[in-house]
């Protein structure tokens, strides 16, 4: 395996042992396994930064650290930046987080990660550190002081920690954070904004209210602000270099380099793989938990409920009588067992089943519907 | 349950709920020992070292989290169960439970197919906070390697697991 663009400076002490962990059934571990083994010094600490700037390929790549490396002994921080995108948590529900026209229009990716937490949004001037331990050893607290302490040893800004674990600058939200524990692994990582365009980020996350009833977890929608507000002259580039130097610092060992590592199938057998399920719609919709929307029917003392389980319209549910048996039909052949995406979106706009039942009526209805179906990947 | 406890200084103690719970499980033991009732049918309550509980009846066993790692975890917002009629192997990754900021993974204690999940948790996830060995169960398996409840550690030894990991 060759992850290292700089490896020979890690020979000497830094022999990653690679354990099956996790369930990729897809991949023969043998290929990969002894290319280096860890010693058995729990203070070993090493820094990746990722060549990428693909959501996609870098929430692959930090899954499988997750699964693939033995974290029992050693301890990794994960940097990684990304051209613009959404990131949703584990068990949200996009359709009540993003703004999924504003989002297609700017050419924006969604992406829905592993961790739990809520939806943050992602560009060049953000930088993302997952610091991966064992489960044992798992400590938010401690990876969000190694950042501060950082940022205040270089550039003497004053960071603090809220009680929720997110970074503050006086007040003002500069980084988010989120977990996954498994039974031998764990990470938590989190967004550092430093330089964000901010304009876009609210067009992102402002969301046009659907109706949406759901048990999804909520994002938690705080103040936020760039840390090159408060300091002009700091860089993600320099936050890269000054966190990693810091982190592997405050290990006995000293400061031994940082691997620049390219997210491909031939550095990390089966990458490909993980990175495909990341983009296909099935993850990042589909995964959404179920939820029902309420829509208003004619003169609104009527409405139907559309239950949505998988992305997919599971059914329809008519509040009361006035919507005749005929019509209820065809909307239920119409949208019943279909996925909420584009082919959706056309059959409801070009096809001719609203006009045959009196538009007005059923316009709410139609509206909403075609708000649903921009979803794109 | 992947919980991680160093995060969480509170739970340094066993929780008292457990505490209160030991003298009925013992209590279970002793009767079924003495009456010369089949071990299955009171069948005392088996534990991973992950903090997953399964009491079997029959040969369906009920899976749930236990006390100490609910406190761990703090208010769980969100449960993500395994499906009915999923086949999982024992330690399968087979779910979630999300607290605030930190995804979980759950794992099956046992081998067999899922037969129910439990709804009431996946509409309310404090009922895992509120009552971990009652209304807060999990899902249901049908058993298909019931041996392997022979090497999963009862009361006294899960007990003693938490004790010797420092909490």
């Amino acid at each position: 395996m060759n992850v290292f663009r700089n490896s020979y400076l890690l020979l000497p002490y830094h022999r990653i042992k690679i354990r099956r962990l996790g369930n990729m059934n897809s991949y023969n571990p043998v290929s990969i396994i002894a290319t280096r083994s860890i010693t058995d010094d729990v203070s070993k600490k090493s820094v990746f930064v990722s060549k990428s700037t693909n959501i996609f390929e870098n929430l692959a790549l930090e899954d499988w650290f997750y699964k693939n490396f033995d974290f029992e002994n050693q301890s990794l921080l994960f940097m990684w930046v990304n051209t613009p995108c959404v990131v949703i948590g584990r068990h949200q529900n996009p359709w009540l987080e993003v703004n999924l026209k504003n989002l297609s229009q700017n050419n924006v990716f969604l992406s829905r990660r592993n961790s739990g937490g809520g939806t943050v949004y992602h560009d060049q001037g953000n930088l993302n550190c997952s610091f991966f331990t064992s489960r044992v050893r798992y400590n938010r607290k401690s990876n969000l002081e190694t950042i501060c302490g950082s940022i205040r040893s270089h550039w003497n800004l004053n960071l603090t920690i809220s009680p929720r674990e997110d970074i503050l600058f006086d007040s003002y939200k500069v980084s988010g954070t989120a977990s996954k524990l498994g039974h031998r692994n764990a990470y938590h990582h989190c967004t550092l904004l430093v330089d964000v365009d901010s304009s876009l980020l609210h067009q992102m996350l402002n969301v046009h209210e659907l109706g949406i009833q759901s048990n999804s977890t909520p994002s938690v929608r705080s103040p936020t602000m760039n840390l090159k507000a408060c300091c002009p002259e700091i860089s993600v580039d320099e936050v890269i270099h000054i966190l990693g130097c810091y982190y592997i610092k405050n290990s006995p060992l000293c400061c031994q380099g940082f691997d620049f590592v390219t997210p491909s199938e031939e550095n990390f057998p089966g990458l490909d793989l993980i990175k495909q399920s990341f983009s296909a719609w099935q993850w990042i919709y589909g995964k959404t938990p179920s939820f029902s929307v309420c829509c208003p029917i004619g003169d609104q003392s009527s409405e139907v409920k559309i239950q949505v389980l998988n992305g997919k319209i599971e059914r329809l549910h008519f509040q009361d009588v006035t919507v005749g048996k005929q019509d209820a039909l065809k909307l239920s052949t119409l949208l019943v067992n279909q996925k909420l995406d584009s082919e959706l979106h056309d059959v409801i706009s070009n096809g001719n089943v609203f006009g045959t039942m009196g538009e007005d009526r059923f316009s709410k209805l139609k509206e909403i519907l075609l708000a649903l179906c921009l979803t794109s990947v | 349950m992947a919980v991680c406890v160093s995060v969480f200084h509170k739970c340094r103690r066993l929780p008292s709920t457990l505490l209160n719970l030991r003298p009925l499980v013992l209590n279970l033991n002793a009767q079924s020992t003495r009456t010369f009732c089949t071990t299955k049918a009171l069948a005392a309550r088996k534990y991973t070292e992950q903090h997953e509980w399964v009491d079997v009846q029959g040969t369906i066993g009920t899976v749930g989290v236990t006390d100490y790692a609910q406190n761990a975890l703090g208010d769980v917002v969100f449960a993500q169960l395994p499906e009915p009629d999923s086949e999982l192997n024992q330690m399968d990754d087979c779910g979630a439970l999300e607290s605030v900021k930190a995804a979980s993974e759950l794992y099956s204690p046992v081998s067999g197919t899922v037969t129910e999940k439990n709804k009431d948790v996946e509409e309310t996830p404090a009922l895992i906070n509120q009552s971990p060995y009652e209304k807060g169960w999990l899902f249901k398996i049908k058993l298909s390697k019931p041996e392997e409840l022979d090497a999963l550690l009862d009361e006294a030894g899960y007990e003693n697991h938490l004790k010797n990991t420092g909490h």
